[in-house]
């Protein structure tokens, strides 16, 4: 009997050990180029090569910090980005919501096609759809304009948030809406004032994860605007150094912390709503 | 009936939603639309588009620099041009992407670029740049650049001069004169000296020689041996090729004067190298502002030196030049633009705020100071060495990176130098 206690205490402290270990070289795995992204930023541009490699400054200076706010027009930046992502959020969430709805209550061949095309296009890489597609914003006049980046952010997000949402709903007892039916409730009424209330953690959700994508999205603003400039394309548009081959890895590293910084304060407040949505919805992020 | 009713609906406020986007262009089509607090190019949606406030639109790598406010005022003083710049990434995989696409659309937003050597090579035969020759670079301007890299960068097939170059850059040779007076050498002149230099300095875990070996950039030191052992980068069945390879070869393997890890390294990574003392000497672009940053820059330091000969002295010249795109509906102030960038007011400007070597040589001589170490290097180059444009073919990338892969290949004995010659030779009619 002792003996067994003693084995399931040994078995007990192996598996706390394991687990920590596991937790330990996960959270490396994933945190050390972070912080090697936030040392780099401290470190003057002269000694991020050294070997032996320094893992803690010798002279940490902000002068990478300070020159981004100086020279590479950041609040104009972060004002551009918060007016496409703050249009994007708002519109993608309106519009989806309400396919997610139709989609989930309503069933026909025709809903059935619409909605696998909608998902499809998930599919379907941005560099394939490219070029024909900076043909057509030149065409209609939307290249480089506030519309036309909240069009292409919107079209990117919709697919996702739907897929999200329409399962969701489809989790709603239908019973609730019946039930409203019968105490006198309209359709209208029953969508905003019984679905709609129930949907708010998986909206919550999708809006923080379409959050985090509209501000990681790269080749949108990049491939679509010149002049309105957003904050995750300013990481490649860093003046070199010595005859355009050095790479100026402080400043990048600098940017890289800025666009980081948004991303990792909203996931760790939003962290648990994320999670509940992303398990509600039944997808796998 | 009432479900299907609502679900079209629905279907068609969503369809709808989706266009509403394009509603609101006209509206937008004139507002200014972003404007970089930190600089005074103000950039507005149709800058350059008829009925802009702009006269033309320059698509630049060097908008964040801290002195392009100052660069921008003087040219737009100069020729009386309202200027929108727009910020170009400065990273090369995505400028090109983002270039050609602008160009092989006839996109009118922008009128003038800085392309790189890659690009120029890329574009030039390409029809999508105005040919320069009878406005801007006319036989009195275009006899002041360095001929080689003229006809080897920027001129088509056709006998079009596609650009004008923004500086002079060269890939020198550098040494560290602390490692040379140690080994008490005075001079780099020829072969031997190279070889006993390189070999003496090579101890303690010093390399005589560093590279930076990262296959697409290592292609700059081949071609680099491959001249100076007079070779031809085109031709892998030249003897000079052949010499070259196998010295870079032994400079690996038989008497281990560089480190194969370098394969791995670029720019940043061989100058920190040289910086803290571990190699002896390595070609490099620029004024060796990395050096002075670190207060490793000077004739008793990290300085440059004539290129020695081998075969034969041989140096390349790169530059940014500035290019015209042929769709411009702005032609004539793209030219104005492009004259004044070909002047000798556009290169002190650019001499005075980006430190850029001027590419005209009649221009160097004038306005860079007799003092200048770079201007007595420069000079020499221009006079001791034959200068050319790097050896690139239209697929430029994948050339570079190609002849990359295949040279770190042979560096590590992964094939013979007949399978390398053999391969380079493939490459380059490949990539034509």
């Amino acid at each position: 009997m002792q003996q067994l206690t003693m084995k399931n205490k040994i078995y007990k402290i192996l598996s706390i050990i394991l687990k920590w270990v596991l937790i330990l070289s996960i959270s490396f795995l994933i945190l050390f180029p972070v912080y090697w992204i936030v040392i780099s930023s401290i470190t003057p541009s002269g000694e991020l090569f050294k070997t032996p490699i320094d893992y803690i400054p010798d002279h940490p200076t902000l002068a990478s910090y300070q020159f981004l706010i100086e020279n590479v027009g950041l609040l104009q930046k972060v004002a551009n980005t918060c007016i496409i992502v703050g249009s994007t959020l708002i519109i993608s969430t309106i519009f989806s919501v309400l396919a997610a709805y139709a989609f989930s209550r309503f069933k026909s061949k025709g809903i059935t096609i619409a909605f696998a095309f909608i998902i499809a296009t998930m599919l379907i890489p941005e560099v394939v759809t490219a070029r024909p597609l900076y043909e057509f914003m030149q065409k209609v006049k939307l290249y480089d304009t506030y519309p036309g980046l909240i069009l292409l952010y919107v079209s990117a997000v919709i697919p996702f948030t739907v897929l999200i949402l329409s399962n969701f709903v489809a989790e709603i007892p239908i019973s609730l809406e019946e039930a409203a039916s019968i105490d006198g409730a309209n359709f209208l009424q029953r969508i905003t004032l019984v679905t709609m209330p129930l949907m708010k953690p998986a909206i919550a959700t999708v809006c923080i994860i379409n959050f985090v994508t509209c501000l990681n999205n790269f080749f949108t603003p990049l491939f679509y605007s010149n002049g309105i400039q957003v904050l995750s394309v300013a990481i490649v548009q860093l003046p070199l150094r010595d005859n355009m081959y050095a790479v100026p890895w402080d400043l990048v590293s600098a940017m890289g912390c800025i666009i980081l910084l948004p991303i990792i304060i909203f996931v760790a407040i939003f962290e648990k709503q994320i999670m509940e949505g992303i398990m509600a919805g039944g997808v796998k992020a | 009936m009432k479900k299907k009713l609502i679900s079209i609906l629905l279907s068609t406020v969503l369809t709808a939603g989706m266009l509403t986007g394009c509603g609101s262009k006209s509206s937008s089509e004139n507002e200014t639309t972003a404007t970089d607090t930190a600089s005074t190019t103000e950039v507005t949606e149709n800058a350059s588009g008829a009925g802009g406030e702009y006269d033309l639109t320059l698509y630049s790598i060097n908008t964040t620099d801290p002195d392009f406010d100052a660069w921008l005022t003087n040219v737009e003083e100069a020729t009386g041009l309202k200027i929108n710049a727009i910020a170009a990434p400065t990273d090369s995989d995505t400028r090109q992407q983002k270039i050609t696409t602008m160009l092989s659309t006839q996109d009118k937003s922008v009128d003038i670029m800085e392309v790189n050597d890659e690009m120029a090579t890329a574009f030039k035969n390409s029809g999508w740049l105005e040919p320069l020759n009878d406005t801007v670079m006319t036989e009195d301007i275009v006899n002041h650049f360095a001929t080689g890299y003229v006809s080897d960068m920027i001129t088509a097939e056709d006998g079009s001069i596609i650009g004008v170059p923004g500086y002079a850059g060269y890939l020198a040779l550098w040494v560290n004169q602390e490692i040379m007076d140690e080994v008490g050498m005075d001079s780099i002149d020829n072969l031997d000296d190279f070889k006993q230099y390189i070999q003496s300095a090579t101890k303690d875990g010093r390399y005589g020689y560093g590279g930076s070996w990262e296959k697409t950039y290592v292609f700059n030191e081949i071609a680099e041996f491959v001249n100076l052992f007079g070779g031809d980068y085109y031709d892998w069945s030249n003897e000079g090729n052949r010499e070259a390879l196998q010295f870079m070869y032994d400079m690996v393997n038989t008497w281990k004067v560089t480190p194969i890890d370098q394969i791995a390294d670029k720019y940043e990574q061989m100058n920190q190298k040289f910086i803290d003392g571990k190699y002896g000497c390595v070609f490099y672009w620029g004024t060796g502002s990395e050096y002075a940053a670190a207060d490793m820059l000077g004739t008793d330091k990290i300085h440059q030196i004539a290129i020695p000969t081998f075969q034969k002295s041989s140096i390349f010249t790169d530059s940014w030049s500035y290019v015209m795109n042929s769709a411009s509906e702005h032609k004539d102030a793209a030219v104005k633009f492009l004259q004044y960038m070909a002047s000798e007011g556009g290169m002190q400007a650019s001499w005075d705020n980006f430190d850029r070597y001027p590419a005209r040589s009649d221009v160097a001589e004038k306005i860079v100071p007799d003092d200048s170490a770079v201007k007595e290097m420069y000079t020499t180059y221009a006079t001791k060495s034959e200068v050319r444009g790097r050896p690139m073919l239209p697929q430029t990338m994948e050339f570079i990176s190609d002849m990359g892969t295949i040279f770190q290949d042979y560096m590590q004995d992964k094939i013979t130098l007949d399978q390398f010659c053999e391969k380079a030779q493939a490459y380059v009619e490949e990539c034509q």
